[in-house]
């Protein structure tokens, strides 16, 4: 066999093996950090001599073997060269374990190790993040590279993630346990969350050039088909592979000839592909069968089910439809899903029947500002053949977009939402819509369909991750316990990097304390964003800033504020845009948040303050592991810090404009500052990125 | 592949056409033909069967269209 078929073949054997592997060790050893570095010293060895001496009968069996000579091999080393005590009691221990005779014997039981190893990997302790990286690592059998890809971070980035994640299970002393009957649901919502995400952002990209990326969901369909083999009597690890193998089918049906978006309703059925759809119905089919009240991943799916089987959107069966709406509306009493619900009501016993519905959504206060609640109202009223309250249903629409933008710019949010042309007109395609579209124009072609709000294809994903990241948000805050101090040499310290929106002569802010009205957000400036923020490891707030900052994004990504309402009015479509947009507010929300404030008393356990000796405190942050520190913060807090010497690297956002007035980035700096250019980036929209390096750094 | 007890032997093709009887099938997907090799040597045969692995479908056309290269 050439090189390179081994090498494939290794590639096999480890898809094959590697979840097996890493959980049996796991077992043994009790430590997932220790059980994955022998596991990869195994794969280590089979690329070395596999090519030489052939693929063994058994590769399952030479992997973990090898793995626990290496083991020994290694342990036992260390052992003798070091001389800390706890560290030889705990090494000693897993020599022992290795050491064990039926060592394979007991790695017969392996399904249940796996099974074990997901609950780990998926467990609550962990950031969203860390799960999907850990899960797909050692469970998916990916490799570092590979994620870093499919998720479009820096390798480095997952490196960490991975490493900090483990850290944290065996500091948590997290059991390698399947969770008992009385935790089981929400751990097991846990783990669905972990696929469902890794689908998602396969479904519906919210990085990146291509808005959809098949490769993720091969990879969450392979994980969900390898948990309802293990959990083959839990129906919402079958309703949630039916709706992803549902969905699936009709991946290559959703991009047109020109890679635009299509809606469901007009999809080419026959592009659908049926294997998948048979695979979906079948998981539904199973979820049916163990009886019992549906769970919302069945409900989606069945909805799914109920599309998959039309032949075409007269033929689907609507009533059904409603009826698996009411039982998720019960479920997750969203009113979104209610708005998705009007609409199949709409399709199912006609316009009037959905009206009704609409109007009493009307004044739901979680749908103001939602711009589809007027959108799907209008459509309605233009099939009722009401077009003049139509024309002033969308002009509401519109002009419920610019009040609230306008409501929004008093609160001083650092982005307003002004965009270059020049940047929307390189967007990404505005995505398959999960509501109902604006009206279409009367196109002969398309026969009634004109008149026909489309069918969600997506119906409320969205609202299943608001609510699965709110569950995150509470049980994020177990893993904020303080990191343990390591000593770090100047080198390997994070460094504190300085985010500041100036405008070309230097003023933070107007008079009135509001950010640049420049300053907005473009999908240029969001994907600097996103990366910016995943790259770091913290942020180090201003008081104000932090309050003005953080009080707005948290209330976006909780879904208080719409996520359209930051953009531009002609970017509100952009779905791409927005689900990134939303994305990042959550990875916000997510990260370890630092407030300077001498008056702020700590109110939630998510937020560090840091008060008295601002240096001291700042500098011992900055010996912590984990990435970079972002500074946000006002001109006083700046030259405290930067006489101080702290503020390792500066960005500046130059928008190009004069205030004249307002805060000054220098008001309160007493000595002059001599930097280094470091970097320049032109924006399109104008915005000009400038990086320096302040002399004491440099 | 060849079974013959533990053992299982590759054997490339091209195949000419079968005469012989078609007992069953698998559809497999998987990331490589190395890797269905792998799976198929898991296959639980010992007594001189044979099976014959056969691209019919690519998984990334399936999904997006595309023809993988």
């Amino acid at each position: 066999m050439e090189p390179s078929a081994t090498h494939r073949a290794i590639d096999g054997v480890w898809r094959i093996e590697s979840a097996r592997l890493v959980a049996g060790l796991t077992r043994v050893v009790r430590d997932v950090s220790v059980a994955e570095d022998l596991a990869q010293d195994a794969l280590v060895a089979a690329l070395q001599q596999w090519p030489r001496e052939g693929i063994p009968t058994n590769p399952g069996a030479w992997l973990i073997a090898t793995a626990k000579r290496r083991g020994i091999d290694a342990l036992r080393r260390r052992v003798t060269l070091e001389r800390k005590q706890e560290l030889i009691g705990r090494e000693l221990q897993i020599v022992q374990q290795l050491d064990q005779p039926d060592l394979m014997a007991q790695v017969d039981d392996v399904q249940d190790d796996v099974l074990r190893l997901v609950f780990m990997t998926c467990h609550p302790v962990l950031s969203r993040d860390a799960r999907v990286a850990l899960t797909l690592r050692l469970l998916g059998g990916l490799s570092t590279p590979e994620i870093a890809r499919a998720f479009l971070v820096s390798e480095g980035t997952i490196t960490q993630r991975i490493v900090r994640a483990k850290r944290t299970l065996t500091q948590a002393r997290v059991p390698f346990e399947v969770p008992g009957r009385d935790e089981l649901g929400s751990r097991l919502a846990a783990v669905l969350e972990v696929i469902y995400l890794v689908f998602n952002e396969g479904y519906a990209a919210t990085a990146g050039e291509h808005w959809v990326r098949p490769a993720l969901c091969q990879d969450a369909l392979r994980l969900g088909r390898v948990l309802a083999a293990l959990m083959p009597r839990e129906a919402e690890v079958h309703g949630l592979l039916a709706l992803m193998e549902l969905q699936a089918s009709r991946l290559r049906a959703r991009v047109g000839a020109h890679g635009e978006p299509v809606l469901l309703a007009d999809q080419d059925r026959a592009r659908w592909d049926h294997l998948l759809v048979q695979r979906g119905l079948a998981e539904l089919h199973a979820a049916e069968q163990l009886g019992g009240a549906l769970g919302p991943y069945a409900l989606q799916g069945a909805i799914a089910g109920c599309h998959a089987r039309a032949r075409s959107v007269e033929e689907t069966d609507w009533p059904r439809i409603v009826a698996l709406y009411d039982g998720l509306a019960a479920l997750t009493g969203s009113p979104v899903v209610e708005l998705n619900r009007a609409v199949a009501v709409t399709m199912a016993f006609g316009p009037e029947a959905g009206m009704e519905l609409v109007d009493a959504l009307a004044d739901e206060p979680a749908l103001r500002g939602y711009h589809r609640l007027p959108s799907v109202r209008g459509d309605l009223l233009v099939r009722l053949g009401r077009h003049d309250e139509a024309r002033e249903e969308f002009l509401r629409r519109r002009s419920l977009r610019q009040r609230l933008r306008a409501r929004a710019a008093p609160l001083a949010r650092s982005k307003l939402q002004r965009v270059s042309r020049a940047c929307h007109a390189r967007g990404t395609p505005a995505r398959e819509r999960g509501g109902v579209s604006p009206p279409a124009k009367a196109d002969p072609r398309s026969g009634g369909r004109a008149n026909r709000p489309s069918c969600p294809d997506r119906p409320i994903c969205t609202i299943s991750l608001r609510r699965l990241s709110v569950s995150c948000g509470l049980v994020r805050r177990v893993s904020r316990r303080p990191q343990p101090l390591r000593n770090h040499s100047e080198d390997n310290m994070r460094k504190l990097i300085l985010h500041m929106i100036i405008s070309t002569d230097g003023f933070v802010s107007t008079e009135d304390g509001n950010v640049n009205p420049a300053a907005h957000w473009s999908e240029e400036i969001q994907r600097h964003y996103t990366d910016l923020f995943d790259r770091a490891g913290g942020v180090v707030f201003g008081r104000n800033l932090y309050e003005q900052y953080v009080g707005h994004y948290s209330k976006v990504a909780a879904g208080e504020i719409s996520a359209e309402t930051d953009l531009a009015p002609e970017d509100a479509d952009n779905e791409h845009f927005v689900a990134s947009h939303l994305a990042w507010t959550k990875r916000l929300m997510d990260m370890d948040k630092f407030v300077v404030s001498n008056s702020l008393s700590p109110t939630t356990p998510a937020i560090g303050v840091i008060s008295g000796d601002i240096e001291a405190q700042i500098q011992q942050l900055k010996q912590q592991d984990g990435g970079d520190l972002l500074l946000m913060c006002g001109p006083s807090l700046f030259a405290v810090l930067n006489a101080s010497q702290l503020i390792d690297e500066y960005m500046f956002y130059v928008y190009p404009n004069a205030l004249g007035r307002g805060k000054h980035l220098y008001r309160d700096v007493a000595a002059p500052i001599s930097l280094t250019p470091e970097r320049s980036v032109p924006f399109a929209d104008g915005m000009e990125l400038r990086e320096y390096t302040p002399e004491y750094a440099a | 592949m060849h079974f013959n007890g533990r053992e299982r032997v590759v054997i490339d093709g091209p195949f000419t056409e079968a005469k012989e009887l078609i007992a069953g099938y698998w559809i497999w997907e998987c990331a490589s033909r190395e890797e269905a090799i792998e799976w198929l040597k898991r296959a639980p045969f010992d007594r001189g069967e044979e099976v014959e692995l056969r691209l019919v479908d690519d998984a990334r056309e399936r999904l997006t269209g595309e023809t993988q290269v």
